[in-house]
């Protein structure tokens, strides 16, 4: 399909535009970029600020020591959720760490966010998948929507639960950026979002309430 | 007023007014009004606005609630100051190259799948939309399709009618959408379309536009929104503002899960990756962009931004300025349509881009840097007008300083003649603003226009004309300014004293000085200590 459906429009529109800056030459000065004064934060640090922001916005963090802390951690977590239903995306690293077998011990009823029907997915109790980065100074945690990585299971519940490796955590976006960016990795192929604690409103009153559309509580394990 | 042409600037004549009785009053009679196209009125409103108490109190709540927190927030941040006026140069940078940076998001956003269309004003991007999703619910045969209904009135109240067998498209908060009336075009085309942001969803069943860029809601109390989930929805009265919202997220939960086409706004589109890209909070802009199977997401031209380096510096700005927050909740990338392999987010995704009226402004040297603005509604919280009577009674879909500025820029200098002059000046609107846009310059530019344009007898300019010629003459002020002084003091020895307009309602006027000011300042400053 053409990506232009109206390019008499769009030529119009760019002949506009050109006009409207044709005595606007380009600044070339340097921007003045504000000092940032990060010093290297060590990975403990990361974690404390971390769980320490996102604490500030009604969300939990846990810091883990290894894979067995992060199931020991997990098995507690989801003992308030026996008999009750998890939604996961089909992300082997949930396989991997063992986070499956915990959820299926736990006497939880496990749905593939990927193949179940949206109306049984949103009856769910507790997402559960994994984060692919962690921003540090706001407590947020990037999720790229993959096939294996689906946006439900972090979305649909009231309760999002989220493991994240601790050397993923970055001290600042530009940081988490710059590190992206020089692994190579096209930041825009994939859709991404970054949540920060559970979702909230203050449509009414301007009063502070968490848990509107999305999760009302939001944990990440840190491991 | 001399320009009383006959015109509807109103442009949302039918979703004015709020739910209270001044303003019900001003809605009736701006309903009846616009049947027989008169002008709008922003000073009628602004009058109707100062005698509501209910509305002044729930926006002044709102307001202060707002700044604190925006303080609150700025202050962690020692190089604020340095980090606004950076962003106000990229602004402008990026503005400079405008037609390259949209030329590079459409190329790329095209590569990854998204399709681009150019819209010049509402109508034709209210047209290509609908067409879209008129096209995608004939595809994809979801048993749904568009009844047109003529009668506006009756879709209007549409996310409560639980028989509703039209297409659903869920809305998150997009004010560019709003600027062009989409909702009511597209339900005219046979579409449910619901409004998904509580704070719109609010106004969007009670019949009303928003009043605020960031807050739709904030001029309605937590008993008024309980009144109307009662009213509308069937709910029991409630006003604890948990219970309302587990209301508002029950009913449209079941919206959000059977929406065919989802439509976004765009608060910044990243032309090296081609990533329209927006910030929410509630988790609706997530639901819309995950769920339905043809997404839109529409945006001005200027929300264009060459890199991320430079959007992650409006990221740091953008939420402390709206909301006082860090970051918001949700930070969503739409990077790319749906996969064979995936099993959410669209199937389509269209990217509309909107001039309406913004290249206009890039012409003009004095206003172009309004195209700076991030829409965070800073400058509506700080602003001594709009504290005062909330976002109705600038009439429009943008309010507050960036609405006074741009009303005239989009609807035209005749239609909004009023709006400049709906600010006292002060400039703290500038002092607030991330992208430091001059608005309060912007303002007296604008009002400059607005008196040049008048033609004909105008009291208030043969008013300046005298005054300036007595101005010009020392000898002639200094005679006639005695004169009602002698006749005040000399004369009438206080019995009777002027009663100023307005002012003089609440206040005495002051005392008549048994010497005039011309008199007393030569006595001074020839040097005569007589007092010692």
């Amino acid at each position: 399909m053409n990506s232009i459906n109206n390019s008499r429009s769009r030529d119009e529109m760019l002949t506009s535009i050109r006009q409207g800056i044709k005595d606007l030459r380009l600044d070339q000065s340097e921007v003045i970029t504000p000092e940032k004064n990060i010093h290297k934060l060590s990975v403990d640090e990361l974690v404390l600020k971390f769980s320490e922001m996102l604490a500030s916005v009604g969300g939990e963090a846990h810091s883990l020591a290894g894979e067995g802390g992060l199931q020991s951690a997990l098995s507690e977590i989801l003992s308030e959720f026996k008999d009750k239903t998890a939604l996961i995306p089909p992300d082997p690293e949930l396989k991997e760490t063992g986070v499956v077998q915990i959820i299926e011990s736990a006497g939880m009823k496990v749905l593939y966010s990927n193949e179940t029907p949206l109306e049984q997915a949103a009856e769910a109790d507790i997402g559960i998948t994994t984060a692919q980065a962690g921003i540090a100074d706001t407590g947020t945690m990037v999720l790229f929507h993959t096939s294996k990585r689906g946006r439900l299971a972090a979305l649909l519940p009231t309760v999002h639960l989220a493991i994240l490796k601790k050397d993923l955590l970055f001290a600042d976006k530009f940081n988490y950026l710059k590190e992206t960016v020089s692994q190579g990795i096209d930041i825009g192929a994939t859709p991404m979002t970054w949540v920060t604690g559970p979702s909230l409103t203050a449509d009414i009153e301007k009063v502070l309430v968490r848990g509107a559309h999305g999760p009302r509580r939001v944990i990440v394990l840190l491991y | 007023m001399v320009q009383n042409q006959t015109r509807s600037a109103v442009r949302f004549p039918t979703r004015f007014a709020c739910g209270n009785d001044g303003i019900t009053n001003a809605r009736r009679k701006l309903q009846i009004e616009t049947k027989v196209n008169v002008k709008t009125d922003i000073k009628s409103n602004i009058r109707q606005a100062l005698l509501d108490d209910k509305l002044r109190a729930a926006v002044r709540k709102a307001t202060d609630h707002s700044v604190a927190q925006r303080d609150e927030v700025v202050a962690e941040l020692p190089n604020w100051e340095e980090m606004r006026a950076e962003a106000a140069q990229l602004r402008d940078r990026a503005l400079s190259e405008l037609d390259k940076h949209l030329v590079t998001l459409e190329e790329r956003a095209f590569a990854k799948g998204i399709q681009v269309h150019w819209a010049k004003d509402a109508e034709e991007a209210n047209r290509i939309i609908a067409e879209i999703c008129r096209d995608s619910v004939q595809t994809s045969g979801s048993g749904a399709t568009p009844t047109t209904d003529t009668d506006v009135g009756a879709t209007r109240a549409s996310p409560s009618d639980e028989t509703s067998s039209r297409p659903i498209i869920t809305k998150s908060k997009s004010m560019t959408t709003e600027e062009i009336e989409l909702t009511p075009y597209l339900e005219k085309q046979g579409f449910e379309v619901v409004e998904t942001d509580l704070g719109e969803y609010i106004v969007q069943i009670a019949g009303q536009m928003p009043s605020h860029i960031t807050a739709p809601a904030l001029h309605l109390s937590r008993a008024d929104i309980g009144k109307l989930f009662a009213e509308k929805l069937g709910a029991d009265f409630v006003e604890d503002p948990v219970e309302l919202i587990s209301i508002a997220r029950k009913a449209l939960r079941e919206k959000f899960l059977k929406a065919d086409i989802g439509i976004t706004g765009a608060n910044f589109a990243i032309a090296e990756t081609g990533t329209p890209m927006m910030v929410e909070n509630e988790g609706n802009g997530r639901l819309v962009g995950a769920i339905p199977k043809v997404q839109i997401h529409v945006m001005g031209i200027e929300k264009v931004v060459p890199t991320w380096d430079d959007f992650l510096r409006y990221l740091e700005l953008l939420p402390r300025s709206a909301t006082g927050q860090r970051i918001t909740g949700s930070v969503l990338f739409f990077n790319r349509p749906r996969n064979e392999d995936d099993r959410d987010g669209p199937e389509q995704q269209h990217l509309v881009i909107l001039d309406n009226g913004r290249s206009k402004a890039l012409e003009d040297p004095k206003l172009r840097s309004i195209l700076r603005c991030i829409r965070c509604g800073a400058c509506l919280n700080v602003c001594p007008v709009y504290r005062r009577t909330g976002g109705h009674a600038y009439g429009w879909v943008y309010p507050g300083p960036i609405g006074a500025v741009l009303a005239p820029i989009f609807l035209g200098l005749e239609e909004a003649a009023d709006h400049p002059f709906a600010s006292s000046l002060c400039g703290r609107c500038h002092e607030t603003c991330p992208v430091k846009i001059p608005l309060h310059h912007q303002l007296l530019t604008l009002r400059h226009r607005v008196v040049q344009q008048r033609t004909g007898f105008s009291s208030e300019r043969a008013a300046m004309n005298v005054w300036q010629g007595v101005m010009d003459r020392p000898e002639l002020y200094s005679t006639l300014s005695e004169i009602p002084r002698f006749l005040l003091h000399d004369v009438l020895r206080g019995h009777w004293k002027p009663k100023l307009p307005v002012w003089g309602k609440e206040h005495d006027g002051p005392e008549i000085a048994p010497v005039g000011f011309p008199q007393m300042f030569s006595r001074e400053s020839s040097g005569s200590e007589d007092d010692e």
